[in-house]
């Protein structure tokens, strides 16, 4: 019998560090996508509340699971599409996967995309200027505060983007999600943008 | 030759003398000049040579309209043509040259052309150039390009990188002058979000080129505290250096911003300039105006300029344009000109005033010359003009002639919606008309408010209308606050009065300098019928090129008004389209080039495929591994021929992840599946997969793949590679639009899993060797087609599926992404007992050949099932997408195209793809014509090359011996039309 394989993250651990901005791939996070069976929205809204603690986030929002401390710090659920939510946890995928059907397997179609995703936080002063010059959507602070999702493209590849909240020495916070086989480029783009690239 | 003419003052800094040189020569500037005031501070005039008779010309404007100044700037592959000299801020070391002359600038020898001008009116070369026709484009064309024209590019690829961003406010203000100013201001102490761009390098416009006073502050002090205001507002950005070219739909403006252009290569940033979407939800146009000059004879000689330009250059710059200025001019501002230069230290020898009478006289200092009610009708000097003779027939001795034909607002964004402009009588120019951009508001001079106070009130009134229009602004409170009382400025009278051409039309009187057009070639364009404005700028060519008419085109315009006896608002104009000036396509393309240009999509396998040298192909955004060559391989298909023969002798693995993988859920997910699939699914058993056709509604067919049942409500559905997201968004519009009452859930897992193909006699031998204790794989556990999820490796979950591309005994392999690298290095190892090879997409795509599988070749979007030989498929005994459709006629005669397998006659001889099906002995005319050879391979199975095609009626013509004809590349061999399945046709091998 074979040895167990060893998992790689997408990025291998990609970081970069810019006056005013830091940059990296934060690995570990499982990542459930739920769909609420039709008819059944309102009962998994209730599944959900009872496992996680928080109810399913509006449409464009993102809403933390757990007291955000520690390894669960990121842990969050993300809406994703139209009656879709995505699960993020800082664990195994497979006990993830266990944990989200048992909460709502009965009222929701539940889909592993763990390894779909790269997760890239970006963090700083700076991020203003990085978002500006990647991504068409409006991101300033008023229009885009902490909690808010957006499914868009950076340099035609797809993206989900969410707002943190940040400390104030930060000022800013966002988490990246994108496909997994092209992350590489997008993780080039950023390199390419100022203050990353000078 | 290089004189000193720096005066005193101007918004230079005297600390940092900056060296450049033109042509060659070194000269020496200051920061905060532009390559324009550093060569008249050194007394250069002479700048190049016109377009078309290359006539000397100088420096006629301070501003984005200059027509004549335009420099190469930079050298080899870094150099940049048609550079206004005016717009070019000076930096150390900058090189610049003239354009457009053969010899030195001062004896060009296409000068020639200047004598033969009387031949050379407009439509010359429609006249002249038409016989013999042939001659045009070899002859005629190129050598009058030689002869014509403007810079050069390098021909070398432009080592300058470009980037691209977006920006998004409440209110864009284009223009950085006394309205664009106030309006920021008001804009800003109201708390809203304000972007303010302007084409200069330093904000101020106007002000910063006249003499005058804003609440007791001299303009440059009062501009210099208006800005330390708004770079204290952090909701306020100010982007000098930036030119907003284009007014699009929906609020956005396109935006250049220049970052480097100013700095000397080894200061440059990473991007040399920005091409910025700005979104706004209004906008201020407060673009001022441009002034215009007037014909009359020889008015290009250089130390020819406009009015403003001279009192800019003295006022901004510290440089005097000429030791005795003489001032012409219809209008106040050119007294003010004199006022001000006079105050500067500018000797100015006589204003003319084409008026009778003006109270503005009244202002001249003591002692100033003024001559009223006259015009210049002569010139003198070749290379710089040293004097001017006047109707009166007095001649005037002059170094520098500042011309002022009044002011024309800076329209171009209002029309680029299609707004007119329209004519105003009362500052004779067109002013902006009632339809322009939606969300635009405009302020200053572009409305036709010619004094600072004019332009203050209306910058205020529209900044109050756009905060009125966007509530309240989402900035706190405590983010606003009241501004200081109205500013106070001058509010004198315009008074102008027409004019725009002194003396006949008999010399060269120039209306176009970059096109060189003269007020005679539009006299004659109209003599000869061109009667409409567009017509006349075509055929003169007015108004074209890179200044795109910002000075000629009313001054055209009036003068074809005159030839016909119109008015100039019935004569109408032609309006703008963006750009505003010229952008560079660098700029467009931003990051989006070389590899750059798209992103790519990697698959789990990537960085070990890599390692063995594998060679990748492009699969719609995937790289994938087409073959992997070995040591002593030197052609491909030694590797493709290899690959191939050690899969159907011992066991292949291929990365097929780039296939679309869609999990499909819900209580009516039979259903559904059911509906989008040609052939039956209502039937397929949990644990078992099926092939299945999909259809578009025209009943042509989309895309075909296998789909597995995993549970009792749960499907993956496979797609081809390049189809993928079209089949996924096929599904969705299916779900959402058509049956929303079905309960499904789709989502892609193509990222998710990493899967293989194990193909070949040893597969099953090679896959136990990784699949956890009580994976059962026998054919009786795991027959041809089943499907379930196992784990491999002491517990990774994995799912297999026992599908075939290859014709092999042969399994899927799939494991989450993370685990797929990993994967791919255990499989390779511990098959090595097994005689494992890797394989790329060529050996698949032989094998696939070698079974008759369709694939992207055959399903290329015009075939039908009946076509594909999968007429079979489509049953009765159900609903489904393309149903009714798929049954016309045309679609399933007897004698239409069938996919039939190809062999050539003589074994030794290879199939063109792409090669026409036509009978032995006809004629290549498309009427004998019976198909085309869609996919080739060559079989190491069989030992010949082997093919699929398309043949009418082929499915009962097997054994018939045709032609496969490639007439391009005059390839045309006999070929015997088989079975497609020309490999293990009874598949026995399949079931191992």
């Amino acid at each position: 019998m074979a040895d167990r394989l060893v998992a790689l993250s997408p990025l291998a651990g990609f970081s970069l560090e810019a006056e005013g901005a830091q940059c990296r791939e934060e690995p570990g996070y499982a990542i459930a996508s739920v769909t609420a069976s039709r008819g059944s929205g309102k009962k998994l809204s209730t599944a959900m509340t009872s496992a996680f603690g928080v109810a399913l986030p509006d449409p464009g929002k993102a809403v933390a699971i757990g007291d955000g401390k520690g390894k669960h710090k990121g842990d969050m659920m993300v809406s994703s599409a139209r009656d879709q939510v995505f699960i993020c946890r800082h664990q195994s995928p497979e006990a993830h996967l266990a944990q989200v059907t048992k909460a709502c397997g009965h009222v929701a179609s539940i889909t592993d995309q763990s390894d779909a995703w790269a997760r890239i936080s970006l963090t700083g002063p700076a991020c203003p200027m990085i978002m500006e010059r990647l991504c068409s959507v409006d991101t300033r602070l008023a229009v885009f505060p902490p909690g808010s999702v957006a499914r868009t493209q950076i340099e035609h590849m797809g993206v989900i983007i969410i707002r943190q909240n940040a400390s104030a020495a930060m000022r800013h916070h966002f988490v990246l999600l994108t496909p997994r086989s092209s992350a590489h480029d997008l993780a080039h783009a950023l390199a390419e943008t100022p203050p990353f690239k000078t | 030759m290089s004189r000193d003419m720096r005066i005193k003052g101007g918004m230079i800094d005297r600390s940092t003398p900056l060296d450049f040189t033109f042509n060659g020569h070194h000269y020496q500037g200051y920061s905060g000049d532009t390559l324009a005031s550093a060569l008249l501070a050194n007394d250069v005039h002479l700048v190049g040579r016109s377009f078309k008779y290359h006539r000397p010309r100088g420096i006629l404007t301070s501003g984005p309209e200059e027509p004549n100044a335009l420099m190469t700037i930079g050298r080899g592959a870094d150099q940049d043509p048609n550079t206004r000299a005016t717009m070019a801020e000076l930096y150390d070391g900058l090189v610049s040259r003239s354009q457009n002359h053969i010899g030195p600038l001062g004896f060009d020898v296409m000068a020639i052309n200047d004598w033969l001008s009387p031949v050379l009116g407009a439509g010359f070369y429609y006249k002249t150039f038409m016989w013999p026709a042939a001659f045009w484009e070899k002859f005629y064309e190129p050598t009058i390009r030689r002869a014509a024209g403007l810079g050069a590019l390098s021909t070398m690829e432009d080592p300058s990188q470009y980037d691209k961003g977006y920006r998004h406010t409440d209110v864009l203000i284009i223009g950085g002058g006394i309205a664009g100013l106030t309006a920021a201001l008001t804009a800003g102490r109201a708390g809203l979000d304000v972007i303010l761009a302007d084409e200069d390098f330093q904000l101020g416009g106007q002000l910063l080129a006249s003499q005058g006073h804003i609440d007791d502050h001299p303009h440059q002090n009062w501009v210099a505290s208006a800005l330390a205001e708004l770079n204290a507002m952090d909701h306020v950005t100010l982007m000098p250096r930036s030119t907003v070219f284009g007014v699009y739909d929906h609020g956005v403006y396109g935006v250049l911003e220049r970052l480097s252009d100013h700095l000397p290569a080894d200061q440059s940033g990473p991007y040399r300039q920005v091409m910025w979407k700005i979104i706004a939800k209004q906008s201020i146009l407060a673009s001022g105006a441009l002034e215009r000059p007037v014909a009359f004879a020889d008015n290009d000689r250089p130390g020819i300029m406009l009015a403003g330009a001279a009192r800019e250059y003295a006022a901004r710059y510290g440089v005097a344009t000429g030791s005795r200025v003489t001032i012409m001019t219809n209008n106040d501002s050119g007294i003010d000109t004199a006022i001000d230069l006079n105050a500067l230290g500018v000797s100015v020898a006589a204003v003319i005033d084409s008026r009778a009478a003006a109270d503005s006289h009244a202002r001249l200092p003591k002692g100033m010359r003024l001559i009223t009610n006259d015009q210049i009708v002569g010139t003198r000097g070749r290379k710089r003009i040293s004097g001017i003779t006047l109707a009166s027939g007095e001649r005037l001795t002059t170094d520098c002639l500042a011309v002022s034909g009044g002011w024309s607002p800076t329209l171009h964004l209002t029309c680029h919606h299609r707004g007119r402009p329209q004519w105003d009588d009362q500052i004779i120019a067109f002013t902006p008309g009632a339809d322009i951009p939606p969300g635009m508001m405009l302020a200053g001079s572009v409305t036709g408010a010619m004094s600072t106070q004019a332009c203050i009130n209306s910058a205020i009134d529209a900044a109050d209308a756009v905060i009125k229009t966007l509530g309240t602004p989402s900035r706190p409170k405590a983010m606003r606050k009241a501004g200081p009382p109205r500013p106070q400025a001058e509010d004198r009278a315009y008074g102008i009065a027409p004019l725009w051409q002194m003396g006949d039309s008999k010399g060269r009187q120039f209306v176009d300098y970059q096109n060189d057009v003269t007020a005679k070639d539009i006299k004659l364009a109209h003599q000869e019928g061109y009667r409409s404005v567009e017509h006349l700028k075509r055929y003169t060519t007015l108004g074209m090129a890179t200044d795109q008419g910002k000075l000629s085109n009313v001054v055209g315009l009036a003068l074809m008004a005159k030839a016909s006896g119109k008015s100039i608002a019935d004569t109408g104009t032609t309006i703008f389209r963006p750009p505003y000036t010229p952008v560079p396509i660098g700029a467009f393309a931003g990051r989006s080039r070389g590899a750059n240009f798209r992103p790519i999509r990697l698959a789990p396998s990537h960085h070990w495929a890599k390692e063995q040298g594998a060679v990748f192909v492009e699969a719609g955004a995937w790289l994938r591994a087409q073959w992997f060559p070995q040591a002593g391989e030197t052609h491909w298909r030694q590797s493709v021929d290899r690959e191939v023969m050690a899969t159907r002798s011992a066991v292949g693995v291929c990365d097929v992840s780039t296939l679309g993988k869609i999990d499909i859920q819900g209580r009516d997910a039979t259903d559904f599946i059911n509906r989008v699939y040609a052939n039956g699914f209502a039937k397929l058993a949990v644990g078992r997969t099926r092939y299945g056709l999909m259809l578009r509604e025209d009943g042509f067919v989309m895309d075909d793949g296998t789909t597995a049942r995993l549970g009792d409500q749960h499907y993956v559905m496979t797609t081809t590679t390049a189809n993928a997201v079209l089949v996924y968004r096929h599904l969705e519009f299916c779900r959402q639009c058509l049956w929303p009452d079905l309960d499904v859930q789709l989502i892609s897992t193509t990222e998710q899993y990493a899967q293989y193909a194990i193909a070949g006699p040893n597969a099953r031998q090679l896959l136990n060797r990784v699949v956890d204790n009580g994976v059962d794989l026998s054919d009786a556990a795991f027959p041809f087609m089943a499907c379930g999820e196992i784990t491999i490796c002491n517990g990774i979950p994995a799912r297999l599926f026992r599908i075939s591309f290859s014709g092999e005994l042969a399994y899927e392999l799939a494991v989450p992404s993370r685990y797929g690298d990993a994967l791919i290095r255990l499989l390779m190892e511990v098959g090595k007992a097994d005689g494992v090879t890797a394989y790329g997409t060529e050996a698949l795509g032989v094998m696939r050949i070698e079974k008759g599988h369709p694939a992207g070749n055959e399903l290329n979007g015009q075939t039908s099932a009946h076509h594909l030989g999968l007429g079979r498929m489509l049953t009765q005994k159900k609903d489904y997408i393309g149903r009714v459709m798929a049954t016309r006629p045309e679609l399933i005669r007897e004698d239409g195209y069938r996919l039939v397998g190809l062999k050539p006659v003589d074994p030794q001889q290879d199939i063109m793809a792409g090669s026409h099906i036509l009978p032995v002995g006809a004629r290549n005319v498309v009427a004998h014509d019976q198909g085309w050879v869609s996919s080739v391979a060559y079989s190491p199975m069989l030992g010949t090359s082997i093919a699929l095609g398309f043949v009418a009626g082929g499915d009962r013509r097997y054994g018939e011996v045709v032609r496969a004809a490639d007439l391009l590349r005059g390839h045309d061999i006999e070929v015997e039309i088989t079975s497609p399945h020309f490999f293990d046709p009874e598949g026995r091998r399949l079931h191992g």
